[in-house]
């Protein structure tokens, strides 16, 4: 088929097999994101979508916020204006996604959910957001991870009701939010020339030892930190569903009461009609705790294994 | 990347760029339109103490048929975007692709000139075209030749020392990136522990060659070297010396507490696994 169907054909599907960046791509959110520490902003990334593959060839930083404009208008602005631009100088100018720095991959709040919605549900299905954990970089090992929502998530956040009913119908577990999808790196052949230059220079010898270093702990504590605040708001939550109950419960006794002195009896249907449902917390909350604690455990188990493995080295150099 | 010194060095410069930069002039290379045979851009960085570094650029679209033309409204507009959200790398010099330097250079060089408030620009040549077997980076400042202060002569680029500068976050980058110059495709990007063994392995591969090293000089083979001597001597007495039993203890503690974290952690999420179950199976 042509490639005007192709394309179309493309659009429309949904299934999104591998990501592969531009080595470009990944140097440029590593330095654009260490500039701008501790802040973390987010920018966008460029590319095509080809078959079940997205390409990442390059990408901006959005303007830091200011506290002057605190509107999305001139985000949306500025992001017209580069792509034009960048157009101009043959670069991709289409858009697949955004990506944002994290600390600690402590990324699953809602603004984040509602951004890759946006992006997913406007521009095109296969939008990916790319989570970069800076400090963890800069201790030896890249962390870069790329997600998107799925399908399922999509279709409950649109109507955006959370009861338990409406996720129970969708069969929606926490993991079921993100999917991870695994990343490739591409680069064109010059840059491999230029790669192999860089290896006869070899400035870049000591870094390969910092992934060595035993005494990392701070990372771990950091962890476990992040960990425990999240129980405790998902201990919050509990509560706050908890409390919900209670509430809807006493508004029915007292009803029931109430009609009891007035010497009426009440009936199934007209106590469902007469209290106002009182509104339960959305579980979308507590979902992406969960959701969250279970990232912070898979951090703690990889970093864990890494350790032993240096310590039982060590213990054998001992001898 | 080559170090060279130059013969007229007004002011001892330097000048330090980063990989992205190079990158991004080889992407902008890559992507130029049928026909043009170089790309300029512009350098955007910072000047501390006569250390120049070059943080950033973005290509300029131009044309070098009959006359040489630079689109300095883009520029500037570029230049007006990118500074919104990098505010400290204002323009440096400007960059162009191919190993030469002709007279369209010096006009460019001009233009750039008027641009930065004349103050001189930092003009880097990356030889796409690998020439002499190698990527040729090199740094030039141009200095005007004149006999009266009134007209030109011409302009001498005078070449700059220039090194690659990286942050610790982008050499693990680059690292994770330079994977596919082994396999052509594309490569995924290494988990925790392969990089780990790469680490150990390159490690293990310098304690070897030093070791064979030291062994040929043992036997006369080969005339050693007083100072790597006496560098490797210190190396050895920085080890820490430490009481076997202490090590031991410390050693077991650490694996203690990451074992205690780590059962404390699946046991979290073990709890969650189950209690989500548990939602499950009584609405239905």
């Amino acid at each position: 088929m042509d490639i005007d169907e192709q394309i179309i054909q493309d659009y429309s599907n949904s299934k999104l097999d591998v990501v592969q960046i531009d080595g470009l791509v990944v140097l440029k959110i590593i330095k654009q994101c260490k500039e701008y520490l501790p802040e973390l902003v987010p920018g966008q990334l460029l590319g095509l979508d080809i078959g079940t593959s997205l390409e990442v060839s390059n990408c901006f930083p959005f303007p830091p916020r200011d506290q002057e404009d605190e509107n999305s208008e001139s985000i949306a602005d500025y992001q017209l204006e580069m792509m034009r631009f960048l157009r101009e100088v043959n670069i991709d100018s289409n858009t697949v996604g955004w990506y944002t720095p994290t600390y600690l991959n402590s990324f699953f709040n809602e603004s984040v959910i509602e951004t890759q919605y946006n992006y997913q549900a406007t521009i095109n299905q296969k939008c990916v957001v790319i989570v970069y954990d800076p400090i963890k970089t800069s201790q030896g090992t890249l962390s870069l991870k790329c997600y998107r929502l799925t399908q399922s998530f999509m279709d409950l956040f649109k109507d955006q009701s959370f009861s338990r009913e409406r996720l129970d119908q969708a069969n929606l577990s926490f993991n079921d939010i993100f999917e991870q999808i695994p990343i490739k790196i591409h680069n064109s052949q010059l840059i491999n020339a230029l790669l192999y230059e860089f290896d006869g220079a070899s400035n870049n010898l000591t870094n390969s030892f910092d992934r060595l270093n035993i005494s990392n702990n701070i990372y771990l504590e950091k962890v476990v930190e992040g960990m425990t605040d999240c129980l405790e708001s998902l201990n919050q939550e509990l509560n706050k569903v908890y409390i919900n109950q209670r509430n809807i419960q006493t508004q029915k006794t007292n009803y029931i009461q109430q009609k009891f002195l007035e010497g009426q009896k009440v009936d199934e249907d007209e106590l469902a009609s007469m209290i106002k449902p009182l509104n339960p917390p959305s579980k979308l909350t507590s979902l992406l705790l969960t959701n969250q604690i279970n990232n912070y455990t898979d951090q703690i188990h990889s970093f864990s294994g890494n350790s032993l493995t240096k310590l039982s080295l060590l213990k054998d150099l001992q001898k | 990347m080559q170090k060279e010194t130059s013969i007229f060095l007004p002011s001892q410069v330097t000048v330090k760029v980063h990989p992205v930069v190079i990158f991004n002039i080889l992407d902008h290379y890559i992507r130029r339109n049928v026909g043009q045979d170089r790309v300029i851009g512009t350098l955007l960085g910072f000047n501390i103490d006569g250390v120049l570094e070059i943080r950033n650029c973005f290509p300029v679209v131009h044309s070098e048929t009959e006359q040489i033309a630079v689109e300095m409204d883009y520029q500037r507009k570029m230049l007006d975007l990118h500074l919104k959200s990098s505010p400290r790398e204002p323009i440096i010099g400007w960059y162009a692709t191919g190993n030469d330097i002709n007279e369209n250079s010096v006009h460019i060089n001009n233009f750039y000139r008027d641009e930065m408030g004349n103050s001189t620009p930092i003009h880097l040549t990356v030889d796409t075209g690998l020439s002499n077997d190698t990527m040729g980076i090199h740094a030039y400042m141009a200095h005007n030749l004149s006999l009266n202060p009134e007209s030109s002569l011409g302009s001498y680029f005078s070449q700059l020392p220039l090194e690659i500068l990286t942050f610790e976050a982008e050499n693990a980058g680059l690292e994770s990136i330079a994977q596919t110059k082994y396999d052509q495709q594309s490569t995924s990007l290494l988990s925790e522990l392969e990089s780990l063994q790469g680490s150990l392995t390159k490690l293990d591969e310098m304690l070897e060659s030093i070791t064979s090293y030291i062994e040929s000089v043992e036997k006369g083979e080969i005339q050693g070297d007083p100072r790597l001597g006496r560098f490797l001597a210190k190396t050895i007495q920085a080890l820490p010396k430490a009481n076997a039993q202490v090590m031991d203890k410390v050693i077991n503690n650490s694996v203690k507490d990451l074992l205690m974290i780590v059962y404390l952690s699946s046991l979290t999420r073990s709890q969650l696994a189950v209690a989500t179950k548990i939602s499950h199976s009584l609405s239905n």
